[in-house]
């Protein structure tokens, strides 16, 4: 490798070669999240090629979240690893939720919150904590904390989102929901820190960890609700999670004069 | 016999002595600092604040609007403190110039921009008691933000006092830059700047880790002679400046080679034992020569011994003489207009040595310097990070606007390298 910039008469613009032997480190961090979820999939309840699609929101999101970082170079690199961690530990979390989600449903709502919560701080923190380069903790400490936050905060806004839409299942009214209650119990639970540091707080400096710590919630659990509002397994596992009314059969128009049923033999 | 070869032998050592000494007759030059208003910053001052609810006897309309009062502590003497009203809504400050507790009856000063943050204002002249009359000195003021505990504000002092000081067939500017947050007149926390008198319009580096300036240290060496300086207020020609009486001192001197190439200026800081007794090392010398080597940013592992000295080579010859002693220095380069200073990572980067009168004492830091990078294994990531070596390795930081270094990363072959990737470095 070599380092050059123009030094103005004080050295040579490029610098001497810096050797560095490479050796391939080891794939398994960078595949465990995957092999995570694949394990799950052998579950008999997820015996189906539509299960499979569960896949695709942690490659989204694992892509988006490399092409957000692409479009803020000035992002420092520990940053983006961080940011990567994070949003991968989630999301394979999530996955595991809506894997297992056949097992979790009670007729108990808060019962099911409290599965999906253990559930997902169980498979988050595991990825987390496995894939964490140690000879370079820096703030994984603090990011740990952070995500069993975000995998407390989460069930508990979709459980109280259910809750409100329990009359009717309605993808839009449901996933509006879901926003609010975790921009509430991001506030709720960022208050007391708030209250402790001072009382001059600004709104600002309140808001500002609310709207970040509620938005990446949501972001990483937008396209498992988008996952379950299009595909018929997980949305079924969804109404059954929180426990929503069922869908509407679809309405059989009256027949019109003159055309006589047939009768069932 | 024997007294005859003691007496020899007497001459001979004061004969090597005065070959190895500076000037042995001590001689004063007195010179007066005037007061002189500089363009730009030289320094910053964090001065504390005490805020108050309460209303000052007398104050401007200010409507409805939420402001901020109170006092701005200069010093340790209420006589210095100011009392003021920051109304930020309307990027304004309201200072009680004349100390009476009536803000209407002052300046009121208005910010570039009422939006801006931090509100800077200035510069603003503000004056200060001192016992030989009411000093003036141009400052700007940017009141912190006041829900950071302790609040406070940052003070940027635009002055220096400064003279002329002829010095080793030199002319220099010797000039002295007030400790704002202590009493204006003493010389116990300022700056000191002494550099060739030719440089004067140069603007200086207000950073703090600058080798422009140093802390104000009573004995210094410059100019190839060691000197004394007792600085204090005085009245001159119907205005007050600084008296400076620079009494040369004997010292021992040993020789200093300088290998490295563009070495602009060398900051060395004695706080060793010197070649010669340099005239008691009481337990209060020991104290004041501790204080002033945490003030250049130095952690002494011993009590130091003897009295501390600056010492600073401007554009050094290749061999110069400077006092015995055991030293720890930082340099900078410089090469056109291209200049670089050490870089501070956990704290001042010194490099240490001990000068003595037989054995000459090298630097060897300095340029070239050559562009390099670190690297580190993270897992499965491997962090580079830019650095700018001089001469021992040791890290440099180049001045001025410059461009993101480059780099770029080749797999060896049989065919020769190939490049894989290139790219820039990220400041930060």
């Amino acid at each position: 490798m070599v380092a050059s910039a123009d030094l103005g008469g004080l050295g040579a613009k490029d610098g001497p070669p810096v050797t560095y032997n490479w050796a391939m480190a080891s794939l398994l961090p960078a595949a465990l999240p995957w092999l995570a979820i694949l394990c799950l999939l052998v579950f008999k309840p997820n015996r189906f090629p539509r299960a499979w699609w569960v896949l695709v929101p942690p490659a989204c999101l694992a892509c988006g979240i490399g092409f957000l970082l692409d479009l803020a170079p000035s992002v420092p690199s520990e940053l983006a690893e961080v940011l990567h961690d994070f949003v991968g530990a989630l999301a394979t979390g999530l996955a595991a939720v809506w894997l297992l989600s056949a097992y979790l449903s009670s007729r108990f709502r808060i019962l099911n919150v409290l599965g999906c919560a253990l559930v997902l701080e169980v498979f988050s923190l595991a990825v987390f904590v496995l894939t964490q380069d140690y000879e370079f903790l820096g703030g994984a400490a603090q990011i740990g904390a952070l995500l069993a936050l975000s995998a407390a905060l989460i069930p508990a806004s979709i459980g109280l989102a259910g809750w409100l839409c329990r009359r009717r299942y309605r993808p839009l009214a449901l996933s509006a929901w879901v926003l609010v209650m975790l921009l509430g119990l991001c506030f709720l639970t960022l208050l007391p820190f708030a209250i402790l540091v001072g009382a001059n707080v600004s709104t600002i400096e309140i808001a500002t960890p609310v709207l970040f710590l509620a938005g990446a919630c949501f972001g990483v659990l937008l396209p498992f609700l988008l996952l379950s509002f299009a595909n018929g397994l997980y949305r079924q596992r969804l109404i059954a999670l929180l426990r929503l009314a069922p869908e509407l059969p679809p309405v059989i128009p009256p027949a019109p004069i003159g055309v006589k049923l047939r009768e069932a033999p | 016999m024997l007294v005859g070869v003691l007496w020899l032998g007497g001459i001979g050592s004061a004969i090597a002595a005065g070959a190895s000494s500076a000037a042995s007759a001590t001689s004063t030059q007195t010179v007066y600092l005037e007061y002189r208003e500089l363009a730009y910053g030289v320094g910053n001052w964090t001065i504390p604040i005490t805020l108050q609810s309460a209303p000052f006897k007398k104050e401007p309309l200010l409507g409805q609007r939420k402001v901020f009062r109170g006092t701005l502590k200069f010093g340790d003497s209420t006589e210095d403190f100011l009392p003021f009203i920051w109304d930020r809504a309307e990027g304004k400050l309201y200072l009680d110039l004349n100390r009476n507790r009536d803000l209407t009856d002052d300046g009121v000063f208005g910010c570039a921009g009422a939006h801006n943050s931090p509100q800077s204002f200035g510069p603003l002249r503000l004056p200060f008691k001192t016992p030989l009359g009411t000093v003036s000195v141009a400052v700007d003021l940017l009141p912190l933000d006041p829900s950071l505990s302790p609040a406070a504000a940052a003070v940027i002092p635009h002055y220096c006092w400064e003279a002329k000081v002829t010095q080793g067939g030199q002319e220099w500017q010797l000039a002295l830059v007030d400790d704002l947050s202590g009493k204006l007149g003493s010389t116990k926390s300022a700056s000191l700047i002494i550099r060739p008198w030719a440089d004067r319009a140069q603007a200086l580096d207000p950073e703090y880790d600058s080798l422009d300036f140093v802390p104000f240290s009573p004995n210094v060496f410059f100019g190839q002679r060691a000197c004394h300086l007792d600085c204090a207020l005085a009245q001159r020609e119907g205005g007050i400046k600084y008296r400076l009486d620079l009494t040369e001192r004997a010292e021992t001197l040993g020789e200093l080679r300088i290998t490295g190439q563009y070495v602009h200026r060398v900051v060395l800081a004695r706080t060793g034992p010197a070649g010669a007794p340099l005239g008691g090392n009481s337990a209060r010398e020991a104290a004041e020569a501790g204080a002033l080597a945490s003030r250049y940013g130095l952690r002494l592992s011993t009590p130091a011994q003897g009295p501390f000295l600056a010492v600073i080579l401007d554009s050094p010859a290749p061999v110069v003489k400077v006092p015995a002693g055991s030293y720890q220095y930082q340099l900078s380069v410089k090469a056109g207009q291209a200049e670089a200073r050490p870089l501070r990572l956990y704290g001042p980067n010194w490099g240490s040595l001990i000068v003595n009168p037989t054995n000459p004492a090298t630097i060897a830091s300095g340029g070239p310097l050559t562009n390099s990078v670190a690297i580190e294994r993270h897992g499965q990531s491997l962090a580079m990070n830019y650095r700018l070596l001089g001469a021992q390795g040791e890290p440099y930081l180049l001045q001025g606007p410059r461009k993101e270094p480059q780099f770029a990363i080749y797999r060896p072959g049989k065919s020769g390298d190939k490049k894989l990737v290139s790219g820039a470095f990220q400041f930060g």
